[in-house]
């Protein structure tokens, strides 16, 4: 297991390097002069040769990657170009919004499409499979952004059910993220519905399941004790890969419903050309990734012996 | 029944799951204020801000959310038209030499700083003009980034030689491994600004300066203490310490800012022109009769206090607003079909008993043309193109009406508006492409066809942006260059990309906008002066000795109708030469509800939010009426989940 683990982790370096690579590229050789967004139109070409110097862009792209590889080591990705503020201090300060939605959003989901998936494969056939998957599918097929603009519309709006817009810190916060939370639910359970029923489908028809129901055992312990557990491999890998994307939060989302969190801090500073800031979530957003792999990697291995044999 | 469902494992998780959903969505209340109290300004800001510190208060964000803390020598009066500067925290306007050179300013006394922990005591000491002295200086500093060093720059008798020295010696002392500080070489004596005493300051300029009251007036002449800025060194952006009406009390760069009445603020009263003569201003009837006045005589703030949120999307800005958690809005341009359609507030908007208050905007959206580019600097070319626009669709269709033609760089009501001088533009805003086709060929492209590849004259439309509203303007100059065949080859850039371009004279064309920075047609003017064109603030490029030759005249000319002519007189060179594409002033709306009272919309400052006042009674019992939540949807929903379950069940039992 330990050498499985080592060879994963190996395989990361590689990849990490060429995401700082591209991030550096893409940012600072193809986007443009910051310096001139700092300075005005008309700056004194000795402090564009000063800001330059300060900022690091005066050295060659071979050092400036290793600069920001040693920023990306050191987690020290300096500060925001608009306003001055260390990276670091940004990410903090928007952590804890984007969790008070993201988690929930997270768990509600997924409780909500075991569940379902369970119900309807139990009911294979029935009035409510049909239903559940026509509108799972029907969920799949509508925009993101006319889930938020409707539901913002509709529910906030019209019904008056909830805050249009807004946050606050603490047990508050509950109010102000709950339609949100609504929406990320509605936008995640057609897919996973989708996904997980085939998965226990495919489960139910095994022959252990009717070993089971032969044995004499409950439907009720059939779904859990067996079929449930047999799904949970490709179900638990499927939600571990999601992770990542709770931590960097939802950028539509926030940006809608006015959470300060991180994905509206990305939202504002990729439309500011605020490149620290960018870059610095580019690299947390891929570095997350890769380490929620490797996690949904070990999980199949540690739930599926043969993983590991191999 | 099977045993799943008689032993109820499935069904008891579920819906205990589903009741707790439903309880979370009955329990929800609509209201983004629980718990507040008093009369609060509930304002909606479309940008985020990037900083309280005077110096780096440079785009719309910052100076929405530091002017009501911050104070300066001068401001605008809250309801004077056209816009009048008055003494803030100067006695009076100041004595100005027969030369035009010196400007000497009488201290208010008393004035305090509001309390804050870097004032000795934590208590706010009184302001002086070493205060402002330190201001001005710091905002000279090389170690202070501003964009607004132009409005100094050449104007203040020593202080370029003061800021040359003083970078020179930074660089010295940075190679010779010291780390000199922000505030390093300060205390060096600027000729041009003297303490006379504790209560009076005096500039000295190398030069008559017309414009320099309206820049005693701009957010980046506020006075600040010196303790605050040591104290929190670059952590002052987000810690103001003034002498303003309000108080910051809360602030998240991405989400509000929220303040309280300072405490310690001077009396300062509402004008009130009815009983006091000496307070009036041209227009003050009309003023009264809208009910601006109610609150004349008394004390500001008459706020408790206001909170500002950065609600950076259109629809929950509109919502909210509509809602009634905002006191005023300019209604987003998509919004603005259901706001006033056909320049009129819809029935919705009437029946919800809001106000409008439209102006037109102090500012021009003009397409840009390089005059230096090997094409471009065809001024025939220059007048055909401008000659195919159709100004009249533009304003229809892309600013719904809420826009007028612009006849002039100039905007209405500024000194120097010419609306008869237009000759590349049609008097009703249509295109003229009969016109423009026969120039075109004068130009040396009969039909836009380039001789020297024998196809249509290709031309790149720089965009800012890949919104919307870039992509409808960029769309629309393809569809009208191609009525006279040129081909236009759009490219989007980041605004740092942009830029670059500008800088180094690397573009075409490019749709741009100017918002003035004070009402003065030199503000807009500047950009056609040859010596600041590209590296400098000049985009166009345009380097008329002739215009440069009147620029400069009146550059040192105060007020006056020779002024005023020589303002025209550019204007037209501008309408003749073309190097701006002028095509319209926009018409902003300010939307009002019926509890805010005595605000007057004010684009060039923000400083008259001490001047309004919020009916929190009226207010309370609207939004009461406004927002009762509508709860049957959610039952209708969750009986036909279970009925649905329940027949599911149903029908299995029967299999």
């Amino acid at each position: 297991m330990i050498a499985f683990l080592l060879r994963r982790i190996l395989y990361t370096i590689p990849v990490l390097l060429g995401v700082a690579a591209i991030t550096l590229l893409l940012f600072d050789v193809a986007g443009g002069d910051p310096v001139a967004m700092k300075l005005g139109k008309n700056p004194d070409p000795a402090e564009v040769e000063a800001l330059r110097a300060a900022l690091g862009l005066d050295a060659s792209l071979p050092v400036q990657y290793l600069n920001f590889l040693g920023q990306v080591v050191t987690l020290n990705f300096g500060t925001s170009w608009i306003d001055d503020t260390p990276v670091r201090e940004i990410f903090l300060r928007g952590l804890m919004p984007t969790l008070s939605l993201s988690l929930p959003a997270f768990s509600i989901g997924a409780v909500l499409s075991i569940s379902l998936s369970l119900v309807v494969a139990f009911y294979r056939g029935s009035i409510l499979d049909r239903a559940v998957t026509a509108l799972a599918i029907a969920g799949i097929s509508v925009s993101s952004l006319i889930y938020i603009l409707v539901g913002q519309w509709l529910l906030a709006d019209q019904w008056k059910l909830f805050p249009i817009w807004g946050y606050e810190y603490g047990p508050s916060a509950v109010f102000f993220v709950a339609l949100p939370v609504l929406i990320w639910v509605m936008l995640s359970v057609g897919t996973d519905v989708r996904y997980f029923r085939t998965v226990v489908l495919e489960e139910i028809g095994r022959d252990y399941v009717r070993t089971a129901r032969a044995k004499g055992l409950s439907d009720t312990r059939v779904l859990f004790g067996h079929v449930l557990r047999n799904s949970a491999i490709p179900i638990i890998t499927r939600l571990t890969i999601i992770v990542p994307f709770l931590i960097t939060g939802s950028f539509l989302l926030e940006i809608f419903f006015g959470i300060p969190g991180l994905g509206s801090t990305l939202f504002t500073a990729i439309t500011s050309s605020d490149l620290p800031v960018v870059k610095a979530f580019t690299m947390l957003g891929a570095t997350l990734y890769v380490i929620f792999n490797i996690v949904a990697d070990l999980l199949y291995a540690w739930f599926d012996p043969r993983i590991r044999l191999s | 029944m099977p045993d799943h469902l008689r032993g109820g494992h499935i069904r008891h998780p579920l819906t205990a799951l589903l009741l707790a959903v439903l309880l979370a969505l009955f329990g929800c209340n609509p209201d983004p204020y629980p718990g507040e109290e008093g009369a609060i300004l509930h304002v909606g800001l479309r940008l985020l801000p990037k900083s309280f510190d005077p110096p780096s208060v440079e785009e719309e964000g910052s100076g929405k959310v530091a002017a009501n803390v911050y104070e300066g020598l001068l401001t605008y009066h809250p309801f004077a038209r056209p816009y009048k500067l008055i003494p803030a925290l100067a006695t009076d306007l100041p004595t100005v030499s027969e030369d035009r050179l010196t400007y000497t300013f009488q201290l208010k006394k008393g004035v305090v700083f509001t309390d804050d922990p870097s004032l000795p005591g934590g208590k706010g000491r009184e302001v002086t003009a070493e205060d402002f002295l330190f201001a001005f200086k710091r905002f000279a500093h090389p170690s202070t980034t501003t964009k607004g060093w132009w409005l100094f720059d050449d104007k203040i008798v020593g202080l370029n030689d003061w800021r040359d020295t003083l970078k020179k010696d930074l660089t010295a002392a940075r190679a010779a491994g010291e780390s000199p500080g922000p505030l390093w070489g300060l205390e060096r004596e600027v000729e041009g600004f003297e303490v006379v005493d504790r209560y009076t300051i005096r500039f000295h300029l190398t030069k008559p300066y017309p414009q320099f009251l309206w820049v005693l007036a701009m957010p980046y002449t506020s006075v600040y203490p010196r303790e605050a800025v040591e104290h929190y060194g670059a952590e002052f952006r987000n810690h103001p310490v003034g002498t303003g009406p309000f108080k910051l009390v809360e602030y998240n760069p991405v989400y509000r800012a929220v303040y309280v009445r300072n405490p310690t603020y001077r009396d300062v009263y509402f004008p009130d022109p009815k009983n006091k003569p000496a307070e009036r201003w041209d227009g003050w009837e009309e003023d009264e009769k809208a009910g601006l006045l109610v609150n004349a005589g008394g004390k500001i703030p008459l706020l408790d206090g206001m909170e500002i949120r950065f609600i950076l999307e259109a629809q929950p800005r509109w919502l909210y607003f509509k809602a009634g958690y905002l006191d005023f809005l300019n209604p987003p341009k998509d919004n603005m079909d259901e706001a006033i359609p056909g320049g009129d507030l819809s029935p919705e908007m009437k029946a919800q008993g809001i106000r409008k208050d439209p102006w037109t905007e102090l500012g021009v959206v003009y397409t840009c043309l390089n005059t230096t580019d090997e094409v471009l600097s065809n001024v025939d070319l220059r007048r055909a193109m401008a000659l195919a626009f159709d100004h009249v669709w533009t304003v229809k269709h892309l600013y719904a009406g809420q826009a007028i033609v612009a006849k002039s760089l100039i905007p209405p009501g500024v000194a120097g508006f010419d609306g008869d001088y237009h000759p590349y533009q049609a008097d009703d805003g249509h295109a003229q492409i009969e016109k423009a086709k026969k120039l075109l060929a004068k130009a040396g492209y009969p039909d836009g066809v380039d001789p020297e590849t024998g196809r249509a004259l290709r031309l790149v439309f720089e965009s800012s942006g890949s919104g919307v509203t870039q992509r409808h303007f960029a769309q629309r100059f393809v569809d009208e260059m191609r009525k006279i065949g040129i081909q236009i080859d759009v490219v989007v850039n980041t605004f740092p990309q942009m830029v670059d371009k500008m800088r180094n004279q690397q573009y075409q064309v490019a749709g741009l906008a100017w918002g003035f920075d004070y009402p003065d047609a030199q503000n807009v003017l500047q950009l056609l002066y040859g010596p600041n064109k590209a590296p400098g603030i000049g985009s166009a490029n345009f380097d008329d000795p002739q215009f440069n030759r009147w620029y400069e005249e009146a550059s040192v000319l105060q007020d006056s109708p020779e002024r005023t002519e020589l303002y025209k007189r550019m204007a037209h060179m501008v309408a003749d030469q073309v190097p701006w594409i002028t095509r319209t002033h926009r018409i902003r709306n300010n939307l009002q509800h019926q509890w805010l009272q005595g605000f007057k919309y004010t684009e060039v400052t923000d400083q008259y939010f001490a001047y309004a006042h919020v009916d929190r009674a009226l207010r309370d019992e609207l939004l009461a009426e406004w927002n009762r939540p509508t709860r049957w949807p959610l039952a209708v929903g969750f009986l036909a989940f279970i009925g649905l379950l329940g027949f599911s069940v149903s029908q299995r039992n029967r299999r």
